[in-house]
């Protein structure tokens, strides 16, 4: 009996320290304890994530050696057709650049005006419960919550919690991720000699695409959010605005939490949503979220804090 | 020398769970079932529980979970407490195994899995982390019992060799009248 007893105020008082930690921690309080603490566990996770994706690696390899000569031909025709593309859009960007300094117009949205920081995808939920990794930088590295995360195929998230040496990416695919985004026109592409409606995006199709003074059709706007099974799909999209398979999904940039012009995904399908009231399209992003290896934050990209905007409660 | 060998070893778990938290967040998760993941740590935890009963093994749990928290980026001490609540309940239930409950331990440490996964999700929404609970019980949860069953017979062999070798023998006495 007093085993029992004994037991149960051992549990008792595990389960106090742990619901004390959890109050701690929501607060901020234990922050750089946390990150004093987890700074030899994050040094050995590196070693360990840095071994598991070379043996990925190697082993992907050997698996794909059969398919690496139809491969390397198909992309070398990619590259001969976007090469060609480069050429134009050089010359659209010069005259854009040209008539922006005339205007004296400061561009924030050029893929070249970004600032990045590498980093290496170092963990994931260990439960599936939550679609979120850890990458191996953190505020000493000078990152921040609420940077956007992108790699060269799209939007990947943000970051939600951060310390001296890890943070944690929210991904697109979470329940909880809204991205405000607008629908390039496939069509119009197409005649900018970009992806064709219909056809099975590649990677290059689709960051071709995305880029902020590419054809926007600047009526389709609705929000991007995560579904259970971790898929994309835009919804609030206004009934009778055209969406066409094949059309890109970028951020919109309202709402400030990101900037415009990083690629989400292309429309697979679209249909009424539930209420009737609002169009919802299907999206595919080029990114295998469970397959993440190396991300770049953008780190001279500051989210607007709307709150100050907010109607505020009159008070009794 | 024995006795502070003794000694050492006794705490050596805590290296081991924290190495076992490294290893669930970058290797495991490349080891799933639909959205199900062999979880090493929970059977770790369960597995000792059932060996050496529920004081040691809430003991494991609060080590494991406060080094998967700080891996993970959730609150700290959300998966150290689910983990305690799940390896009492268990302790309480189960006396620890002799040789012949070693059979039950897969199903044990699936019906733990259930638990887990379920606690967390109360956590989860307590501290206000976006679950999908219908979908996560279907697609996270069923997988990972029947991968946390699968690796319970290979970790559970392992760690009761390694009570026997660190636990000393106790001699006892047969009474007669």
């Amino acid at each position: 009996m007093r085993t029992v007893s004994n037991r149960l105020v051992s549990f008792g008082i595990v389960v106090f320290v742990c619901v004390l930690l959890i109050a701690l921690s929501l607060s901020g309080i234990l922050g750089p304890v946390q990150s004093l603490v987890a700074a030899p566990l994050i040094f050995v996770q590196r070693g360990v994530a840095s071994v598991n994706t070379q043996f990925i690696r190697w082993t992907g390899q050997l698996a794909n050696l059969q398919n690496l000569q139809a491969e390397n031909e198909a992309l070398q025709k990619a590259l001969v057709r976007y090469q060609a593309e480069l050429v134009q859009l050089r010359e659209i960007s010069a005259d854009y650049s040209r008539i922006a300094a005339l205007l004296n117009y400061r561009d924030r949205t050029t893929i070249a005006s970004r600032q990045y920081v590498t980093a290496a995808a170092i963990g994931r939920d260990t439960t599936g419960l939550l679609h979120t990794i850890t990458i191996d930088h953190g505020q000493r590295d000078g990152l921040a919550v609420g940077m956007p995360v992108v790699t060269d195929l799209g939007l990947v998230g943000r970051i939600t919690a951060i310390n001296a040496s890890s943070a944690q990416i929210l991904l697109l695919t979470d329940t909880s991720s809204y991205v405000n985004a607008r629908l390039q026109d496939a069509l119009n592409s197409q005649a900018n000699g970009q992806a064709k409606p219909g056809t099975t995006p590649t990677a290059l199709s689709v960051v071709g695409a995305a880029n902020p003074i590419g054809v926007a059709n600047a009526l389709v706007e609705g929000t991007v959010v995560g579904t259970a099974g971790g898929d994309l799909t835009m919804t609030f999209i206004t009934v009778g605005a055209p969406i066409n398979p094949g059309d890109l999904a970028v951020t919109s940039g309202l709402g400030g939490n990101f900037p415009p012009g990083l690629a989400i995904g292309q429309v697979i399908a679209s249909r009424l949503d539930d209420s009737q009231l609002f169009q919802q399209a299907q999206l595919r992003s080029l990114i295998d979220f469970t397959r993440l290896q190396t991300v770049l934050v953008i780190t001279n990209f500051e989210a607007i804090n709307l709150s100050a905007f907010t109607t505020p409660t009159a008070s009794p | 020398m024995r006795r502070i060998l003794s000694s050492l070893l006794r705490y050596a778990y805590i290296p081991l769970l924290s190495f076992a938290a490294i290893l669930q967040v970058t290797i495991m998760p490349d080891f799933q079932i639909g959205d199900g993941r062999a979880d090493l740590v929970l059977t770790l935890v369960l597995s000792w529980t059932l060996l050496a009963g529920n004081g040691e093994g809430v003991s494991w749990a609060l080590v494991a979970g406060l080094a998967q928290d700080l891996l993970t980026g959730v609150p700290l001490g959300v998966s150290a407490l689910a983990l305690a609540i799940v390896a009492f309940a268990i302790g309480q239930l189960i006396r620890p195994l002799e040789r012949a409950g070693l059979l039950l331990s897969p199903l044990i440490v699936a019906i733990g899995t259930a638990g887990y996964h379920l606690t967390l999700i109360g956590l989860y929404v307590i501290t206000q982390q976006s679950v999908s609970i219908v979908y996560s019980l279907l697609h996270a949860t069923l997988p990972g019992m029947a991968l946390n069953a699968l690796i319970t017979v290979p970790i559970i062999f392992v760690l009761a060799r390694l009570r026997r070798a660190l636990t000393p023998r106790r001699v006892s006495t047969l009474i007669t009248n």
